[in-house]
């Protein structure tokens, strides 16, 4: 937990959420790098948002840091 | 915010800049309140014990609140439901007691699918001149 940062986020929205929308999120990891030779492990997920009638609401991009050593 | 009010809109122009949005000083109280707010109970932004332990001087904010403060900007500037893609990269710690500057300048207004678009370069600074998050939005003008 100590290694572990928030490098980057991203929102893409494609139409309003409202109150008493039932959201469904799924994330998938899409890529795993590193840099300086593995002291720098970077986590890439994308997570879509769809609502109820199966419309996309919204997407999420997330980079995870991981310092190791 | 209805459509009717947002007077920026018209003449928008490349280097025009937002209202700069200030929150802080950030205090222990509002990092407990975002951690329960934002489902993110990290040691490093509640625990001072432990983040001694992990080196850090003491707690310090979670980069989402100055993501949040930056939304409370551009959504102030522009209806909600025009703000179609924003972004940031981490870039600094904010530290406990530090107040946050948002800033937002316009850099290109191009169309998509029809629609004039405004790209905004944005960022979050500290009191002293760090510059913490460095992002962009995409905000739908027509």
């Amino acid at each position: 937990m100590q290694r572990i940062l928030h490098g980057e986020q991203q929102f893409t929205h494609h139409r309003p959420i409202y109150a008493g929308d039932l959201i469904t999120l799924v994330t998938t990891t899409t890529d795993i790098f590193d840099k300086k030779g593995g002291a720098l492990e970077f986590i890439v997920q994308h997570t879509h948002a769809h609502n109820a009638k199966g419309e996309l609401c919204a997407e999420m991009r997330m980079v995870t840091v991981v310092r190791n050593g | 915010m209805g459509d009717a009010l947002w007077a920026a809109r018209d003449g928008l122009a490349i280097g025009d800049r937002l209202p700069e949005h200030v929150r802080g000083p950030i205090t222990r109280t509002t990092l407990a309140l975002f951690a329960g707010a934002s489902n993110d109970h990290v040691p490093l932004h509640i625990d001072s014990d432990f983040a001694k332990a992990a080196g850090m001087d003491d707690v310090f904010a979670h980069g989402m609140l100055s993501m949040a403060y930056l939304a409370q900007m551009l959504t102030s500037w522009a209806p909600q439901d025009r703000l179609r893609d924003w972004s940031a990269r981490f870039t600094a710690i904010t530290p406990l007691h530090a107040t946050v500057h948002c800033r937002g300048e316009v850099t290109e207004i191009f169309e998509l699918n029809g629609v004039r678009q405004a790209r905004i370069a944005i960022g979050v600074w500290t009191d002293k001149g760090v510059q913490t998050l460095a992002g962009e939005a995409v905000i739908a003008i027509d």
